[in-house]
């Protein structure tokens, strides 16, 4: 799924790494920690913004992003076969993500641990007027299916092409639209739910 | 190629646009180049586990540990009896005497424990009452909570849940007839789990809405208190102490090359 990212094996070439891209990846694959380093505070909100809508959760995004990271770094002489890090890093993420999602249905635990334990402290009924809309749009998109909120996250978010997309998620691009134009759909059912119910009355009951 | 954006009213597109996530917190780069400093031969990622050391007999079948399961639980059973006063109070502490004195062989028998705990004196000359029940180090030391919840007390929007809080739950401490603890992770834990999912939900919203240090320091908590469940569940015995690189790195995640 990399095979967008990696040269070798491309099927649609994208725009090659720019020069300083480039020359901090050959740092990296000399095990330059400080290239390294560069690498993380330039481009960690990539994994980490991916991360945090398909898991709903900042400190699982934070694992996600250093993992996939860690990856890049583990690659160690292979990183220089990367044609496009922010790319390379998408594809990563998402499919760790995938794997977390996977794991927490097997498990049974929708809701993980990270927000089970940020949600321990009390908090300000009176705080909850802000960000209405935008938990809404949280709200609808937490609720589709894995895949149908990765291609969401990947196109509407990341604005990525769909064969792009595809490639990530290990696609065919017709069965990529396919699941797109389900998962619009759903999202639009989604939404229109919400805002039949109000964006902030889901929990009338609460004290 | 089709816009992203197209299949969606402009409503539609304004309640999605409103989704915004914040980056990063501020320590993690410095955390992500701990765990690259931490990381050994990275180069060879994919090499498998060592495979477990061959133990003669079992692990149960080990003189040392059978001795000390034996030893510890004849101490769980006689502190028990004491405790319940079956042997009167002379002989009570004669036997607490001699339970204290045995624990602290069966202690150092064990291998220390490779997570990170909050490390607790263990003083063998203590009375019994103190050191039957088998204290563990808690999840996330309470001190570490104090801050948060001071600041969070010190908050107007949010003082009058905290206080609310804290005053139920010493009445439920004083109610089971337990001495006032200040509050773990853990037993927050417990407590948000016990609550209806609606309730879960506006909990988790209201997190949000806290102001950007207190979530800093509470997503701290979480990742410390994560990082010890990890570690407790790698340390725990039995064939989980040696998993799987597969099952440890999820063969779907990595886009290995084609």
């Amino acid at each position: 799924m990399i095979r967008q990212f990696v040269s070798g094996s491309r099927p649609r070439p994208p725009a090659p790494a720019g020069a300083d891209e480039a020359a901090l990846l050959a740092r990296i694959a000399r095990r330059d920690a400080a290239a390294f380093r560069t690498v993380v505070e330039r481009y960690g909100a990539v994994p980490h913004r991916i991360a945090a809508r398909l898991l709903g959760s900042p400190v699982d995004a934070e694992d996600v992003a250093q993992e996939a990271l860690l990856r890049l770094w583990r690659l160690a002489d292979r990183v220089t076969e990367i044609r496009s890090l922010p790319g390379w890093l998408q594809s990563v993420a998402t499919n760790l993500c995938l794997d977390r999602l996977r794991q927490r249905a097997r498990r049974g635990d929708a809701a993980a641990l990270p927000e089970d334990l940020a949600d321990t402290v009390p908090g300000a009924d009176s705080q909850i007027a802000l960000g209405q809309t935008a938990d809404a749009a949280q709200r609808a998109i937490a609720r589709l299916p894995d895949r149908q909120r990765a291609a969401i996250v990947l196109t509407y978010y990341e604005e990525l092409p769909n064969a792009t997309a595809a490639d990530m998620l290990d696609m065919t691009i017709k069965g990529f639209e396919s699941l797109l134009f389900r998962a619009r759909a759903a999202l639009r059912q989604e939404l229109a739910g919400l805002r039949r119910d109000g964006w902030d009355e889901d929990d009338p009951g609460h004290d | 190629m089709t816009d992203p954006r197209d299949g969606f009213t402009a409503e539609e597109r304004a309640v999605l646009d409103a989704y915004r996530v914040s980056g990063p917190s501020v320590d993690w780069v410095d955390r992500v180049m701990s765990a690259v400093d931490g990381e050994a031969q990275p180069s060879q990622p994919s090499l498998p586990p060592l495979p477990a050391p061959r133990r003669r007999g079992g692990r149960w079948g080990r003189p040392v540990v059978r001795a000390a399961l034996i030893l510890s639980g004849t101490a769980m059973v006689t502190a028990a009896a004491a405790e319940q006063g079956v042997f009167g109070p002379v002989a009570q502490r004669q036997v607490q005497a001699v339970v204290a004195a045995a624990l602290a062989p069966v202690t150092r028998t064990r291998p220390a424990a490779p997570r990170a705990a909050v490390p607790i004196a263990v003083d063998s000359a203590a009375p019994l009452a103190a050191a039957t029940p088998p204290v563990l180090p808690p999840a996330t030391a309470p001190e570490r909570i104090a801050p948060v919840l001071s600041r969070l007390q010190a908050n107007p929007q949010t003082a009058p849940r905290v206080a609310r809080y804290l005053e139920r739950r010493a009445q439920r401490q004083e109610a089971r007839g337990e001495a006032p603890t200040p509050p773990d992770l853990a037993e927050l834990i417990r407590d948000y789990r016990q609550l209806p999912p609606a309730r879960q939900k506006r909990l988790r919203e209201q997190l949000r809405r806290l102001p950007p240090e207190d979530q800093a320091e509470i997503r701290a908590l979480i990742r410390q208190y994560r990082a010890e469940r990890r570690a407790s569940a790698r340390s725990a015995p039995g064939p989980a102490e040696a998993p799987s690189a597969a099952a440890e790195e999820p063969a779907t995640a990595e886009p290995a090359s084609r």
